[in-house]
């Protein structure tokens, strides 16, 4: 029977324009998304009907790419955000609160206490730029150990939307496994999980498998399974508190530490640059002040006359004793105790505004003991223009001694240099890690850009595909009515 | 696939996706331009940022090393007018006993004026500038020299070396009864206690100065010596002088005596002199070297404001025509968004 054949393939393909026109109407809505990826409504035509496949626009290697160049661009991110937060310890050149600036400002101030060492007033400026020197120094610390914190906190965040993301990519590609098993569309699922994918990106370098029936399993960039059936447990035990000598806890995946020195260590990914800031630049800028500070403490030693190998604090000291600090002296020089320059301070014997002498920074002997005296003087204080000590103070900031040289900023200069060298490493850091990040930046622009050129909606495409489509429903709509004509003409004749 | 496919997300957004950079790039300019600097120097700088501390440094440090040399060339100043009146008073009094034989005029003023001098002599010796006593080495707060007065240990010293070696008080009458002879080897015995009182090492009767010049670095380079102090050989023989001429009984003496006394005093000034000469010269020379240092230094801290605005200033020209370029490419991008807006298929429909 030729016409009601007529009747049912006009009607089934009304029916396939319509479901074209819901995937026209469903890319036009998803258009401004840049997560949603394009529709494709194939019309398979044969036997006399017209049905319509749903497949989804997809470019599994630009997508990859993406991921990757996301994972690297975050991580330097990081690195960046931790880094510009060490640089308020330095501030602009022009304001001169650096470390290094401040010894500067202290060594002028010694000078022209030497130039006349009977003038109190000059010493107390020396003191106060002992004073600043130290709480620079201090401030630094606590910013250096506050960032680490901080750094800590992040990756404890970060571990929590990687478990949250696990978990919802569990269940979506449970959605989509059946679904695909069962044939019916799942288009939507497959951009939620890509999503997903994106997100996780962003936390630590992924990579991805996709199995039988589009299961996905996900591996991070160091081989470690994250995801495969069921999320793996990814744990990270915070520390609340920082200080110099506080190792910060690894992550773990699936029972294998993948920050640190662990065999399977991540590469890329927001985790990697705060764990780089955490336990490598912090600890590294805060052993180079750690340095510093046993250099000052050591430039303003004293020696007794009666035990020349029995050295005291004098200006600079640790808080709390005049001792020196262990290993001071040693050439070639060990890295000085944790966290030396949160503890420097301006030795009480001699700051006024702690009941020290002024004197003493002149005369030696900061601690009250006579056997530390230089000044030949007698009675102690009289001889006021007492120079001698005064310009050899001057003269140990800037002449050369022994600096640990894993630090990486050589192993034998002045501490003025070597507080200098560590600012210049510090921005030196920062300068190479903001061009990553612009380059990283512009890479992951061109990459997301060509993603979406590859699987993004043209609504000006869309709406002329809606134009073809109305046309077609038009000729199938008008042969539904012919075919209705020429029964009825047939019915007629029949009557 | 189509080969030429582009979402209309990608192309909406063409002009916008370098625009936030532009934006930053021209906050950039313009702070470059209000302040001549890079916008941040750490930045641009990256591992010389340490090179503009240093050079910071290096120039508060020659701003102090100035500062310091001002005080210096104070302190060499008035010393140096002190050293001129002390020589004045010593030739003006020697002139005196070589124009007219001093006895004619009588030994009372020879005596009366010698004391008037040791006087003036202790008071220019004690003279201080901006808190610091001028002649007394570095023994700056303490009054470097006492005064020749009955109880003091000088003139006890002086009492007793006389009483000791003659057997009489200088104001006794007896003292008329000293040959020529018992006074010249009285004045010239170098290890009797009168003469040890000046050259050895009683003269911490007389002085509290250190002998040790206070020392000031002047460059980064020299430090020198830049004060003098009252243990001086030329400030022991002129004291000496005085005190013989003062408080050894002149007046009373026979004529003989008074002779031997008065040409010991004569050589004594004579030599005087010449010694203070030597230290003004001194003196002299190191005002010289501040000045040179201070011209030197001067020279160097304009080349090291050179040096960190070669390391730290932008060009405002190359700022500016950065940020009229941004403009136009901001603008443009403004209104390509906006035309890109209009271009959709159905306003055609």
């Amino acid at each position: 029977m030729g016409l009601s054949l007529a009747l049912n393939t006009a009607r089934s393909s009304i029916l396939a324009s319509s479901s074209q026109m819901a995937v026209v109407s469903r890319n036009t809505a998803g258009a401004s998304d840049p997560t949603y990826s394009r529709k494709i409504a194939t019309l398979v035509a044969g036997g006399g009907a017209a049905r319509v496949v749903v497949q989804r626009a997809a470019d599994s290697a630009l997508f990859y790419k993406m991921l990757e160049t996301t994972s690297d661009t975050v991580k330097q991110q990081a690195v960046l955000e931790g880094i510009d937060k060490l640089k308020h310890t330095v501030g602009d050149s022009s304001l001169n609160q650096s470390s290094a600036a401040r010894i500067g400002a202290l060594s002028a101030a010694l000078e022209q206490y030497a130039n006349k060492p009977d003038d109190p007033i000059l010493a107390r400026a020396v003191v106060a730029r002992a004073n600043e020197l130290v709480t620079m120094l201090n401030d630094a610390t606590a910013t250096i150990q506050r960032t680490r914190q901080e750094a800590d906190a992040s990756i404890a965040g970060s571990v929590a939307r990687v478990n949250d993301l696990l978990s919802q990519f569990k269940s979506v590609n449970d959605a989509v496994v059946k679904g695909t098993a069962s044939g019916i569309d799942v288009s939507d699922q497959l951009d939620t999980r890509d999503h997903l994918l994106a997100q996780l990106s962003e936390e630590m370098g992924i990579s991805v498998v996709t199995r039988e029936n589009n299961d996905i399993a996900i591996y991070t960039d160091s081989g470690v399974t994250l995801f495969e059936r069921v999320p793996r447990k990814v744990e990270f035990s915070p520390t609340n508190t920082f200080n110099a000598s506080t190792v910060g806890s690894a992550v773990i995946i699936d029972g294998v530490p993948v920050t640190g020195s662990g065999p399977m260590p991540l590469n890329s990914g927001r985790l990697v640059g705060l764990v780089q800031i955490r336990d490598q630049d912090a600890v590294l800028y805060q052993q180079q002040l750690d340095e510093v500070a046993e250099a000052l403490i050591a430039s303003f030693a004293e020696q007794s006359k009666a035990d020349p190998t029995l050295f005291k604090a004098g200006l600079f000291a640790q808080s709390g004793t005049i001792d020196m600090p262990p290993g001071w002296d040693d050439d070639p020089a060990s890295q000085a105790s944790a966290g030396l320059a949160g503890k420097i301070t301006v030795n009480a014997g001699i700051d006024p505004a702690k009941g020290g002498v002024l004197d003493r920074l002149r005369d030696g002997g900061a601690n009250g003991d006579p056997d530390f005296v230089e000044n030949p003087g007698v009675p102690t204080g009289s001889n006021a223009a007492y120079s001698d000590r005064l310009y050899k103070l001057s003269q140990n900031l800037s002449s050369d001694r022994p600096f640990n040289s894993a630090l990486g900023l050589g192993d034998k200069t002045s501490v003025k240099n070597f507080a200098a060298s560590s600012a210049s490493w510090l921005e030196g850091n920062r300068k190479t890690v903001s061009t990553n990040v612009n380059y990283q930046m512009t890479l992951l622009s061109h990459a997301s850009e060509a993603l979406s050129n590859a699987t993004g909606v043209n609504m000006d495409d869309e709406t002329a595909l809606m134009l073809q489509l109305e046309k077609s429903y038009s000729a199938s709509a008008k042969l539904v009515s012919v075919v209705n004509e020429m029964l009825q003409t047939l019915l007629n004749a029949v009557r | 696939m189509k080969t030429t496919f582009i979402s209309t997300i990608s192309l909406w957004n063409s002009p916008r996706n370098a625009l936030a950079k532009m934006q930053v790039d021209l906050a950039k300019a313009n702070q470059e331009i209000a302040t001549g600097r890079y916008s941040d120097v750490g930045l641009e700088l990256g591992y010389r940022a340490g090179q503009g501390i240093s050079l910071r440094q290096e120039r508060s440090e020659l701003d102090a090393l100035i500062d310091g040399n001002g005080t210096v060339s104070l302190r060499l100043n008035v010393t140096k007018t002190s050293l001129d009146n002390i020589r004045s008073t010593a030739e003006t009094y020697l002139n005196s006993l070589l124009s007219l034989p001093p006895l004619e005029r009588g030994a009372e003023t020879v005596r009366d004026s010698a004391a008037l001098n040791l006087k003036a002599l202790t008071a220019e010796l004690n003279k201080s500038s901006g808190g610091q006593y001028l002649f007394a080495g570095t023994n700056t707060k303490q009054k470097p020299v006492n005064d020749y007065i009955a109880g003091s240990p000088a003139k006890t010293a002086v009492d007793a070396a006389f009483l000791g070696h003659f057997g009489r008080t200088q104001t006794a009458p007896t003292v008329f009864d000293i040959t020529a002879e018992e006074m010249r080897l009285f004045l010239n015995d170098s290890t009797n206690d009168f003469n040890k009182l000046f050259d050895g090492s009683d003269w911490d009767k007389w002085s509290a100065a250190a002998d040790k010049n206070i020392e000031s670095k002047i460059s980064t380079s020299e430090k020198i010596e830049t004060s003098t102090n009252a243990n001086e050989a030329a400030m022991r023989k002129l004291a000496k002088a005085y005190t013989i001429a003062s408080d050894l009984g002149i007046a009373g003496m026979r004529t003989e005596t008074q002779q031997v006394v008065v040409d010991k005093v004569m050589q004594l000034l004579g030599e005087v002199t010449n010694d203070l000469v030597e230290i003004q010269a001194r003196l002299g020379d190191a005002e010289t070297k501040v000045k040179s240092a201070n011209d030197r230094m001067d020279l160097q801290r304009k080349i090291l404001d050179q040096g960190v605005g070669r390391l730290e200033e932008v060009d405002p020209a190359e700022a500016k025509t950065r940020v009229d370029a941004l403009t136009t490419q901001i603008q443009m991008s403004y209104s390509l968004t906006a035309q890109l807006r209009q271009l959709s298929l159905l306003n055609y429909l």
